[in-house]
């Protein structure tokens, strides 16, 4: 029995010890060492520059130069969040590690191996993940793939690699999905894109276990511009994974990706993402898929940390039958504004759209629901189903929904639901009898509040997020 | 909202029907009689310009303290008067207990109806407005209504919007006191190439106020129909419950419906809801009701009809009640 109690109380003791490591987990700082970094803003020059070091095609650096003419033609978006404290003139667009890409760990340098065993990455690896990348500052340091997967046809490497390998197929499908037109940080990610992931699953190949991205963000000022494709074959199915977190500056940061995802007939892919950016960081990235006939993209989105986010995974159902599920909860603390929410296009007969949004706001936080379900005349027989949910914990928070909803046609089924609200008395007087303290029963019932989204990441992933949740109740997430 | 401009057209001083009972009073004035109305926007800059500035004749609707009556206005659009550039001002007060029914009416070849409404509900009072819209499809309405209200004081619109070539109407109510209220009520028969647009603001500050905003109705042919509503929970409206619902009936390929409920919070002890639908005639209940021998129009228009009945209900006035019913089913059954 004592053997029983002792062991139960080192393993409670090493709960805890793990527990209080977590909230150190993404905030810590490497010295900012680089191999090459470019000057701070976005000239011709910087660009011609990133190229160059790239060795990139020609038809690269004319796409590269031909967005750096749109984005200084577009306007900065007037709706949305301020971001007028962003300047980019600031912002460094390229900084490239102390290092190649690698293919194994043991080849990558210790001060960037430490920062990822840091977060949990090489372990991950080990017991779920069927690939990893990890990108570090501007460029891709280690990729790795289950040689199982690749004998089977699946190609799963850094951008830059794709684009020696080929080019063709990239160059056939990048940034078709999200022209340099499309909005002003479009055509900067056009302009200065460097890093991110190719994956390629060929018809009919079901990729059993996840593959991941993560992106580490070190550079004080810098920007993170990674590029990600996915072409899912018809009839085959992958869950892919992207972490991404940075160390807190008292500079802004910028992350401005784009993932572009196609998904073939009968395909399946899912689109997960645990962001947890640190507080100086502007987050205004750009996913979008186009799914084929019976095809179905399924995004899972846990929204936590960064100054100001715009985010808005878009989906255009172009296939009949195809098939949108859209899965994501929003935290915002003090001095964050999460504007955040989802785009549905439904272009095709039958297709179908499900859309469950959660946020929390908190300490003055701001939350913002803002989304986009349009029903083509093409659409017969479309069903779309939006339900939007906002819990605030303080009266200094702040939560808005604002969705637009477009029916072009008379045969579709239809509905939008949602509410803002607070955390009842009822239930915290219930489980506080119950014997917990207020703080544990309102740390249940925001976990109750979001398991749909828990529910739907694999379980190491769901555990993050509660810790995430756990850690921003307590206020201690910087 | 933009609006294409219409044909300048000469505006007489006509004088609607009119008739009050109860204790409120019914005069008509020349000029502009509203009060500043700070930063309330109206429909369209322009047209709610031309309300204030160049109003032909404006109806002032007055309840003295815990008064009780009801007003009836007709506006009727002809050739002889096409277009209407009118306002109405309604003050209730402390107490007192108004309703308002305003009808508008008839045609003209690029008619224009372009009415402000200012109300005012002093402290426990009580103003509804029943709006039956029945213009004929060459004439465009619009309509900026602002309401202020007091504590403890209520405002309710109940409007059959089923004519018109452009319906455009935007409602701003102001509950900035403790247990205010506003709900409002609104049916929609889409039809030909008729837009409908609603607009619906509302700021909530004080503590337990209430609003409600319920949109139902249908579209046919290539009718359009917009619907805007934001809930603005500002800080300090404690316990104030706020909730909006569009619902929509689509009975053509080529309608159109864009529905945008926003609902903004900045308070945290408040319970907002919206919810929207559109989608077609089940079609279970319309087999039930051809299989009991009606054709499929009629059971389409039974279907229509019990959509929008709770609206109809809150009329408050058999006849007027029986003049929607009527249009809607003549609506439905030359439908194309």
């Amino acid at each position: 029995m004592a053997n029983a109690a002792e062991q139960k109380r080192k393993d409670e003791r090493r709960t805890i010890e793990a527990f209080s490591d977590f909230s150190n987990i993404y905030n810590f700082k490497k010295d900012f060492t680089y191999s090459y970094k470019t000057q701070a803003g976005l000239t011709e020059d910087i660009v011609r520059t990133i190229s160059a070091e790239k060795k990139e095609p020609k038809w690269m650096l004319d796409f590269r130069l031909k967005s750096l003419d749109i984005f200084h033609h577009l306007e900065y978006p007037v709706w949305g969040p301020d971001i007028s404290e962003l300047h980019m003139d600031d912002i460094v667009t390229y900084v490239r590690p102390n290092t190649q890409m690698k293919a194994s760990w043991d080849d990558v340098p210790d001060d960037i191996k430490d920062t990822f065993d840091r977060l949990g990455i090489p372990e991950a690896e080990k017991t779920s993940l069927a690939g990893v990348g990890a990108q570090y500052d501007s460029e891709v340091v280690y990729h790795s793939i289950q040689e199982e997967l690749v004998q089977q046809g699946v190609i799963y490497t850094d951008f830059e690699t794709a684009l020696r390998e080929y080019g063709d197929i990239i160059q056939a499908h990048f940034m078709k999905l999200v022209p340099p037109t499309d909005h002003k940080f479009a055509a900067l990610h056009g302009a200065v894109w460097s890093g991110g992931s190719y994956v390629y699953v060929p018809a009919g190949v079901d990729v059993s276990i996840p593959l991941q991205s993560y992106f580490r963000l070190n550079a004080p000022g810098a920007g993170q511009f990674e590029h990600t494709l996915i072409i899912v074959e018809n009839g085959a199915k992958v869950h892919f994974i992207e972490g991404c977190s940075a160390p807190k500056y008292n500079v802004a940061n910028l992350h401005a990706g784009c993932v572009e995802l196609f998904v073939g007939d009968d395909a399946t892919l899912t689109y997960s993402t645990i962001e947890n950016w640190s507080k100086n960081m502007y987050n205004l990235n750009t996913k979008r898929a186009i799914v084929g006939r019976n095809g179905t993209i399924n995004w899972v989105t846990g929204s936590f940390g960064s100054h100001t986010s715009c985010l808005y995974p878009m989906s255009i159902l172009q296939g009949e039958g195809a098939h949108c599920e859209f899965t994501g909860v929003t935290f915002a603390g003090k001095g964050q504004y999460l504007d955040t929410g989802s785009k549905v296009v439904h272009n095709a007969p039958k297709t179908t759209s499900n859309i469950n949004s959660k946020s929390i706001s908190k300490d003055g936080g701001v939350c913002i629901y803002r989304g986009s379900v349009v029903i083509n005349p093409r659409a017969e027989g479309a069903k779309a189903n939006v339900s939007c949910e906002s819990l605030m914990l303080d009266e200094e928070s702040q939560s808005d929904t604002i969705p637009a909803i477009v029916v072009k046609n008379d045969n579709v089924d239809l509905g939008h639901e949602a509410s803002i609200g607070r955390i009842s008395d009822e239930a915290v007087f219930y489980l506080m009898s119950r014997g917990l303290s207020e703080d544990e029963a309102r740390a249940m019932l925001v976990k109750g509040f979001v398991e749909p989204v828990s529910k739907a990441l694999p379980l190491e992933y769901a555990v993050e997020m509660n810790n995430l949740i756990n850690l921003e109740l307590k206020g201690s997430l910087t | 909202m933009e609006l294409e401009p219409l044909p300048e057209r000469p505006s007489g001083r006509y004088t609607p029907q009119h008739q009050c009972e109860g204790d409120v009073s019914l005069y008509f004035y020349q000029g502009n009689g509203m009060p500043d109305l700070g930063e309330f926007q109206g429909a369209n800059a322009e047209a709610l310009e031309r309300a204030l500035r160049h109003a032909d004749k404006g109806c002032a609707i007055e309840a003295e303290a815990g008064a009780k009556g009801t007003a009836r206005l007709v506006y009727e659009v002809n050739d002889d008067h096409p277009t209407l550039n009118r306002q109405l001002r309604i003050t209730a007060g402390a107490g007192s207990d108004v309703t308002v029914y305003l009808v508008f009416e008839g045609g003209a070849a690029g008619g224009e109806v372009n009415f402000l409404h200012y109300i005012r509900a002093e402290a426990g009072a009580h103003v509804k407005i029943v709006k039956v819209q029945l213009h004929e499809g060459n004439v465009r309405h619009i309509e900026h209504r602002y309401a202020e209200t007091a504590e403890g004081s209520s405002v309710e619109y109940v409007s059959a919007e089923l004519g018109a070539k452009e319906a455009v109407v935007y409602y701003k109510t102001d509950l900035l006191y403790d247990e205010s209220s506003f709900d409002s009520k609104s049916l929609y028969l889409g039809k030909d190439k008729q837009i409908v647009d609603f607009s619906y603001w509302i700021p909530m500050q004080g503590k337990k106020t209430k609003a409600d905003v319920a949109i139902a109705g249908a579209l046919q042919d290539e009718a359009k129909k917009a619907f805007r509503g934001t809930i603005d929970f500002l800080r300090g409206s404690k316990k104030a419950v706020g909730s909006e619902a569009d619902t929509c009936i689509l009975l053509s390929p080529k309608v159109h419906s864009i529905s945008v409920p926003l609902l903004l919070c900045k308070e945290d002890d408040v319970v907002g809801n919206h919810a929207s639908s559109a989608g077609q005639i089940d079609e279970d209940t319309l087999f039930y009701l051809m299989s009991r021998g009606f054709d499929y129009q009629g059971a389409q228009a039974i279907i229509v009809e019990s959509h929008i009945r709770p609206v109809v209900d809150a009329l408050g006035d058999g006849a007027l009640a029986e003049r929607v019913l009527q249009t809607v089913r003549e609506r439905m059954n030359s439908q194309g």
